[in-house]
């Protein structure tokens, strides 16, 4: 195998020594990422907010921790969850939030912890058969209604893909005017955690015949509600 | 006309007679022309943004080693483990050894076109080793026995009718030809797979250089969960998808899914670095993550006139764009990659093969260069493609001859002159009131389709010639 | 509206030449009422597209010095009524010859200078009326070559717009291609027969009775289709609508 890492390698270094570039001049340069201020917040969430509905979630304006809370509970009361999964109490941006959960009956679902030192049982039929699940966010793009979920210790990531509705907790100030802004400011969390899954929406697909089905593999709804003041 | 030309010209001619596909073609590439040009339009800048895409793909390329023995060290220093693979028999080779070793017996696997480049689902069911296709339009296809027939629509061929047909017939359901209820049943069946499945393989849309981070995206999710619930992710990419850094990425994201369905982005973009952390320990994710890179002939392009066509990111709109395509579809092409990028790579990667008739089916539109996200020139390399056939002596004798004939004719104008005398003599024979109906083999190909024009009874040289205007004037 | 001081030459190509002709003397026509002096080079033939685009480049090679040589005697700009071969001239001929140290300055020369009909008319003499007239629904059917070879979008509109009396109308699917290509028409026929319909079905439905081009290919590919369905739409050249009426 290393015979063909220097194989391949060798071929494609003796084709740039032989051959002409191909990018003539320097690469044209994009104006740099927006930097927002507080003043601009407030649009940001506007954007946020539509196009995310745009991309076919549902978003929730919270102007306090509170208010998040009821928001939360609220569409756990609409879809009749009786089941959560959750990520842990520390990685959602309202603390008292599981506590609230746990008092209206419904059951928080803990995923599997390690059994030991690096093997998981890897039995998800738990997470399976929970009705919704509950995740904070590390941050939202607003040019497209996106939520940006970072994998760890207490963030599963089961627990947002397999439960048919998905409900995110994001906080106003982790809102990112476009992509590149973010990975400008925190593009050390995608090194950093093993999987950065960028979400738009809920799951969709159009291969039958070009018809669009909501809900395939993952989540059918995605909630968002978004905290103005929070953390 | 050569064993190649005429197995073209036969699925040609299939393809054009089944007038379910051309319906289903004309929905499908109609609906992702338009949601792509609304795609673009809500980009600010589009073209400024397509002008750096190019210019990251066209530096990449230039810098292809050094990217990629920097991708390389980022994905080990992340706990990932990388492997080369010149070929494809080696490509799944490896594949296999990582399945046998870490006791896989079912695979759940997420679109890859390298895959089907490898023919890599009948080497692993042979070995024992059980493959499901996860994206919906791939899964469609896998229980069909069939191939994909777009780069992203793998199902576009297909009717609802025959879709439900296929989930009663091989799933043991109720037909129905509802596509939300199919997708239900389509859900609850895979969603059993996830779960069992001892290992996850994916395609790589990016690899960045910089972090080691393999971006995957997916509208339906079933990459996210492929590569969270096995206990071993396996990543098939073309070494020419690597990206240098995250704001290149981001980059090409803008333009990726905009391009192919004028989202703008797909619903799931996975970013994984390594396998899942431990101590403390992620609770889901791959205990092991191996990346494939394959060479498969793409090395040999670097540095070559055909380079250009690396810088593909596969997203489907020249496929989309071309008027041959929208009237044959992938199938007819007989090649892993169609349309016009299929028409270029397929028979640059495989110069051995029967290929070198593909890029004949252009017109030269240039439809395909307008809509590549990286300006890719593909009617330079359809029209390269063309003289190395002739070159290579793959190409009709008659056909070199009459081009011989025809280049002295034109460069003797006397000669011209009398040519065109007997082009004339000969359409006034054929021609009834004025058109000629059928043409004489070689040229029996236009009239089968329309008629052809007598040649004129004074053609504009005769008309200059019999009334000189004023004389020449040397500069 | 009378230009000064243009001379130009004219290269007619050998489809309009050996097909359509009255494109060739419209051209000719319509350029010396602009007041421009129209030299015709004798000994024009092909400027090797065909030959080109089949992979014979050194057939190619052959008729590219030749129509170089050709237009190179005079220093005069040079107009054609047609993209397809203006594409060849300005972008390929370059290509073609980038290793001829004869042949590259010369055929550079003549790129630099090389215009398609409309584009002459319109990014040159500063023209759009050009004092026609003429009747009827035409739609107009952007070529290929013209379109993105030369890149000429708005010109041939802008021309036909102020012909009086004529009134354009959309067609539908205007920009895909008809299927001519060359050689690609006899080579590849079921592909470009497909093409045809589609154009044909959208030109029928438009409701023109006449269609337009700027390019003789798709003009022959066009006519011939609507003849052999029995229709009585014309099918002309855009210059033989320009030169009319005056």
């Amino acid at each position: 195998m290393s015979d063909s890492r220097t194989a391949i390698l060798g071929r494609i270094r003796a084709g740039l020594a032989a051959g002409v570039p191909l990018a003539a001049a320097a690469a044209p340069s994009l104006p740099p990422p927006v930097v927002v201020d507080r003043a601009d917040r407030a649009s940001l969430a506007d954007r946020f907010a539509d196009e995310a509905e745009q991309a076919g979630a549902v978003v929730h304006r919270a102007g306090d921790l509170d208010a998040a809370v009821e928001a939360v509970l609220g569409v756990l009361a609409t879809a009749r969850v009786s089941r959560l999964a959750a990520w842990d109490g520390a990685d959602l941006p309202v603390p008292q939030l599981l506590d609230a959960v746990g008092d209206r009956g419904i059951q928080v679902i803990e995923p599997t912890v390690p059994s030991d030192r690096g093997d998981l049982d890897r039995d998800w039929s738990a997470l399976a058969e929970a009705d919704a699940g509950l995740t904070g966010a590390a941050g939202g793009l607003a040019d497209t209604g996106t939520v940006v979920l970072r994998s760890g210790p207490g963030r599963a990531r089961l627990v947002w893909l397999l439960p048919p509705l998905h409900i995110v907790v994001l906080p106003s100030p982790f809102l990112y005017p476009t992509l590149s802004a973010f990975v400008a400011t925190r593009g050390d969390l995608v090194g950093r955690c093993s999987h950065v899954a960028l979400v738009t929406g809920p799951s969709r697909t159009a291969d039958i015949e070009q018809m669009l089905t909501i809900g395939v593999h993952g989540p059918k709804q995605v909630h968002i509600v978004l905290v103005d003041d929070a953390v | 006309m050569s064993a190649p030309a005429a197995a073209f010209s036969r699925r040609i001619a299939e393809a054009l007679q089944d007038r379910q596909l051309r319906l289903a073609l004309d929905r499908t590439t109609s609906r992702f022309t338009a949601l792509r040009a609304a795609g673009l339009a809500s980009l600010p800048d589009a073209d400024a943004v397509r002008d750096r895409a190019r210019a990251i793909r066209l530096e990449t390329l230039d810098h292809l080693d050094q990217h990629l023995e920097r991708f390389e060290a980022a994905v080990t220093d992340a706990g990932g483990q990388v492997h080369w693979a010149a070929d494809a028999r080696e490509a799944n080779a490896i594949v296999l050894q990582i399945a046998r070793s870490r006791g896989v017996f079912h695979v759940v696997k997420s679109k890859s076109m390298v895959s089907e480049e490898m023919g890599l689902n009948p080497t692993l069911i042979d070995a024992g080793v059980d493959v499901v296709e996860s994206d919906l339009g791939e899964y469609i296809i896998q229980l069909a026995g069939e191939t994909p027939s777009h780069i992203i629509a793998p199902a576009v061929h297909k009717t609802r009718e025959q879709i439900g047909q296929l989930l009663a017939d091989k799933l043991g359901v109720p037909m129905t030809d509802d596509p939300a209820r199919m997708t239900a049943i389509a859900r609850s069946t895979l969603r059993q797979v996830f779960l069992r499945a001892d290992m996850g393989l994916t395609g790589v849309n990016f690899g960045v250089a910089s972090t080691g981070t393999l971006a995957i995206v997916t509208n339906e999710g079933n990459a996210s969960l492929g590569v969270s619930a096995p206990r071993v992710h396996v990543a098939l990419m073309g070494i020419e998808r690597v990206v240098p850094t995250l704001d290149d990425l981001a980059v090409m994201l803008q333009v990726l899914a905009r391009s192919a369905t004028g989202q703008k982005l797909t619903v799931y973009t996975d970013l994984i670095t390594g396998p899942r952390r431990t101590e403390p320990d992620d609770p889901d994710g791959p205990d092991e993550l191996h990346v494939v890179l394959l060479d498969n002939g793409r090395s040999r392009l670097v540095g070559s006139e055909f380079g250009e066509a690396l810088a593909c990111i596969r997203c489907g709109a020249c496929l989309n764009a071309c008027p041959v395509y929208q009237q044959i579809g992938g199938h007819a092409y007989g090649s892993v990659y169609s349309g016009p990028i299929g028409a270029v790579i397929t028979p640059s990667l495989d110069r051995d093969g029967p290929w070198h008739v593909l890029p004949d089916a252009s017109s030269l539109c240039g439809a395909c260069r307008e809509v590549c996200p990286v300006r890719i020139d593909l009617p330079r390399m359809l029209l390269a493609l063309r003289a190395d056939a002739v070159r290579a002596g793959k190409t009709g004798r008659w056909g070199r001859l009459a081009f011989r004939l025809y280049r002295v004719v034109a460069t003797h104008p006397w000669l011209f002159r009398r040519a065109v005398s007997v082009a004339r003599w000969a359409t006034e024979i054929l021609a009834v009131a004025g058109w000629v109906r059928r043409l004489p083999p070689p040229l029996s190909g236009w009239t089968r389709f329309r008629d052809f024009p007598v040649v004129a009874s004074r053609t504009f040289t005769e008309r200059m010639r019999e009334r000189p205007r004023r004389p020449w004037r040397q500069q | 509206m009378a230009a000064t001081a243009h001379t130009v030459q004219l290269f007619a190509t050998c489809l309009v030449d050996t097909i359509r002709p009255l494109a060739a003397v419209a051209t000719l026509r319509l350029l010396e009422r602009l007041g421009v002096t129209v030299e015709v080079p004798d000994g024009q033939t092909c400027c090797g597209q065909p030959a080109f685009n089949s992979g014979c480049l050194d057939d190619a090679r052959a008729m590219a010095r030749y129509t170089v040589d050709l237009l190179d005697r005079s220093v005069a700009p040079i107009v054609m009524p047609s993209g397809s071969c203006a594409d060849m001239i300005v972008h390929r001929y370059l290509d073609l010859l980038a290793d001829d140290v004869v042949y590259a300055p010369k055929a550079r020369h003549v790129a630099d200078r090389t215009y398609e009909l409309t584009q002459y008319l319109v990014d040159v003499l500063g023209v759009e009326d050009v004092g026609a007239c003429g009747q009827g629904a035409v739609a107009y059917h952007p070529s290929c070559h013209l379109l993105r070879g030369i890149g000429v979008r708005d010109a041939p509109g802008r021309l036909l717009a102020c012909v009086k009396g004529v009134r354009r109308v959309p067609l539908p699917g205007d920009e895909e291609c008809c299927g001519f290509g060359g050689t690609f028409s006899v080579k590849m026929d079921q592909l470009s027969g497909a093409m045809l319909e589609r154009k044909l079905d959208g030109i029928i439905s438009s409701g023109a009775d006449t269609v337009v081009a700027c390019d003789a290919g798709c003009l022959m590919q066009i006519e011939g289709g609507l003849r052999r369905r029995g229709s009585r739409i014309a099918v002309r050249h855009l210059a033989e609508v320009l030169a009319e009426g005056t």
